[in-house]
């Protein structure tokens, strides 16, 4: 966190920086190269002669002594050096005058024709770096007033600037670093966040958040935040949902395993008579285990499941399918399974998935419903909406006390009734039935019949009638 | 066994009915005679029923109220030996129930065997029958202790013990004034060896604790010895 702020900080700064040296550079190079229009001297040329033209009248009025002031300001500042020179060449402050900037002097006061002043006016310009005037004093005196630009283009970006240039220069300094500092802020503060709830949730607090951003609430960090927090939020379901399972398998497991821990004990040392019924009761108790594990099994994947697998399936055929295995099992305790409607009804889903929830609703109604009473099964299109399926299984049971209608599908969950009676379920049926049908988009409900049992209601979405 | 005329009654409450009706077949067979409820309700009613039991066996995971209900009910106005049957990792209901007064506790599921060999230890002791040292009484500060009526009283007030609660103080007392430690405990009152991160002797102990009072400097007669055990304090050597 610290180190992105810092690294983005130093990107924006650097690119302010040289951004500022680059538009310096490029204003300096236009007015050194850019023509003025219309005229064949570039900006600099033209203040050189505008600075010489000064320098000139200044020594016409005022004699040698006059622009000593020009002189020494044009030393102290700016790129442009001023030198004015006698007929011996030399400077009328005695600096050392550049080589070029002699020579040219030299060559227009010896080449000077005193026959034709005219002349003296505007001396020919020379080159692009050295401007050259002549001054003719009235008692006949000449000099050679010359201008020299200083060559070196990176000394002309530091140099000789006016004080005024460097406020500004500091100004946009300290503007950058203010503007760098909050736009680093704005990325890195809400990336740190997101990188700290990251973290914690990796190391094992499944109830870390980013929630709401105070500071850089851009789109796509707000974004990025809300798709972390939805994230951590299924997957902490998910956690949860299969911790709860284990636990709640674990402890189911006990009651099985504490009644094949006694009979084993029973078997070792009983008469064969009592041997061979401890042996029948461990089978029933490993059967149990097994039927335990397996639908633990298929809750948890349900459970996880993204998409379940679509084909289209007919509900129709698979609700009777579901009534003939049930019915038939039923047969040895004298319960029957009959359909009492039915209608043609297609819709894509995961046919395993339905048939199990089906067919673990029948077999709860089957194992509920009293000896010699019929359990009723009736598939039909909702009245009211044609996209929607119901399938409505009844029982002639006990029923299950109001209060615990909606618990009943909770894995393991028993309700009294069937805490104390040895029906042989594994508490899950119930359980698988209504995930398999949230997962179809649909939803279960269990109330009490009149008349007694109970009527259990799936709501399926499906295919609208042809 | 000889001795015993009469087989030990054993009173078991368990909602699981296969569960217990095996657990009945096995104990009957190791020589109990075994009686069942399946509810608190029952469990509760067969207690101040006609025939007296000789130790209790207890599901703390019964319906309706728990076992643990059972236990506070029962312990207003009976010491009958209790052994619960607790839920593996559950050790909440574990010390609970030690703290409610059960004498001693097993997971479930259990061994069978081992079932039956804590059953024995707790119809032991709540026979008198630990101390093979001829117990006599002892008196120490305000505590008395009756060997042969197997009553303590304080200040003259009679103390309502459990026979587990009885036997570790009677061995504290015996050896007021030293440390005893909790193996040894655990060996002697309990009769099984002291299992890691088991607080058995612990529980008891606060409940000895609690109901004894304090002793007259306004400290507990029974002091903590970390990491080592417990002692029986002698005012007068302090």
């Amino acid at each position: 966190m610290r180190r992105l702020f810092w690294r983005i900080f130093a990107a924006f700064w650097l690119a302010m920086v040289v951004l500022v040296l680059a538009m310096v550079w490029i204003t300096t190079r236009n007015f050194e190269t850019e023509k003025i229009p219309g005229l064949d001297v570039t900006r600099l040329q033209a203040t050189m002669d505008d600075q010489l033209a000064r320098v000139a009248r200044d020594l016409r009025r005022n004699g040698p002594d006059g622009p000593h002031r020009w002189l020494r300001a044009s030393d102290a500042r700016g790129p442009v050096r001023l030198y004015l020179l006698d007929r011996q060449g030399r400077d009328l402050l005695d600096r050392r005058v550049p080589s070029e900037a002699a020579e040219a002097a030299r060559t227009a006061l010896l080449g000077l024709d005193p026959a034709d002043p005219a002349r003296s006016a505007a001396a020919e310009p020379d080159s692009d770096r050295i401007r050259l005037r002549l001054v003719i004093l009235r008692d006949g005196r000449r000099y050679a007033a010359v201008a020299v630009f200083d060559g070196s283009s990176f000394g002309r970006l530091l140099y000789h600037r006016p004080y005024a240039f460097w406020s500004h220069i500091g100004l946009a300094l300290v503007v950058s670093t203010l503007v760098s500092g909050l736009l680093a802020y704005y990325v890195a503060h809400p990336i740190g966040r997101i990188r700290g709830s990251m973290r914690r949730f990796a190391e094992g607090d499944l109830d870390a958040r980013v929630g709401r951003l105070r500071f850089g609430r851009s789109t796509e960090m707000t974004g990025l935040a809300g798709e972390f927090d939805r994230m951590a939020e299924r997957i902490r379901a998910l956690i949860e949902n299969n911790r709860r399972l284990v636990r709640d398998v674990s402890h189911e497991l006990r009651s099985p395993l504490a009644r094949l821990r006694v009979a084993l004990e029973l078997a070792r040392e009983g008469d064969p008579a009592e041997t061979r019924r401890s042996l029948d009761r461990i089978e029933r108790e490993a059967d149990r285990l097994e039927a335990m594990l397996a639908q633990a099994i298929e809750l948890s994947r349900l459970e996880t499941a993204h998409e379940p697998r679509r084909e289209r399936v007919a509900l129709d055929e698979l609700v009777d399918h579901a009534i003939r295995n049930a019915d038939y099992e039923g047969a040895l305790r004298e319960r029957k399974v009959v359909q009492t409607a039915t209608a043609p009804i297609r819709l894509q889903g995961a046919p395993d998935a339905l048939y199990s929830a089906v067919e673990n609703i029948i077999r709860n109604a089957l194992a509920y419903t009293a000896d010699g009473t019929t359990v009723e099964v009736a598939l039909l299109r909702d009245p009211a909406d044609p996209a929607l399926a119901r399938i409505v299984v009844r029982d002639h049971g006990p029923g299950v006390p109001e209060n615990e209608l909606v618990r009943i599908f909770e894995p393991f969950y028993r309700t009294d009734a069937a805490r104390t009676r040895s029906s042989g379920g594994t508490g899950l049926g119930l359980a698988i039935a209504r995930r398999a049908v949230i997962n179809h988009g649909g939803h279960i409900i269990a109330c009490n019949a009149d008349g007694g049992g109970l009527e259990v209601t799936i709501s399926l979405p499906v295919e609208p009638a042809a | 066994m000889l001795a015993r005329m009469t087989k030990n009654r054993i009173l078991l409450a368990d909602d699981d009915v296969e569960l217990a009706q095996l657990l009945r077949d096995f104990l009957v067979r190791e020589g109990f005679d075994v009686v069942l409820a399946h509810d608190a309700d029952a469990a509760i009613a067969a207690v101040h029923g006609d025939k007296p039991f000789d130790a209790m066996v207890l599901d703390v995971m019964l319906p309706g109220r728990s076992g643990l209900d059972v236990l506070r009910e029962l312990r207003r106005d009976s010491t009958l030996p209790v052994l619960m049957l607790t839920a593996l990792g559950e050790d909440i209901d574990r010390i609970l129930g030690l703290e409610l007064g059960a004498d001693d506790y097993i997971p479930k599921p259990c061994n069978p065997r081992e079932l039956a060999a804590r059953l024995r230890a707790v119809l032991r002791r709540a026979h008198g029958e630990t101390g093979t040292e001829t117990m006599s009484d002892l008196q120490c500060e305000n505590v008395s202790l009756r060997a042969a009526a197997r009553s303590v009283s304080v200040d003259g007030e009679p103390v309502t013990l459990t026979a587990t609660e009885f036997d570790l103080l009677a061995l504290l007392m015996r050896e007021a004034g030293r440390v005893v430690t909790k193996e040894r405990i655990s060996q002697t009152v309990l009769g099984r060896p002291l299992g890691p991160y088991d607080r058995s002797i612990d529980v008891h102990v606060s409940n000895l604790r609690r109901k004894l009072g304090n002793a007259a400097d306004g400290q507990s007669h029974i002091t903590t010895i970390h990491r080592s055990g417990y002692l029986f304090r002698k005012l007068d050597e302090h």
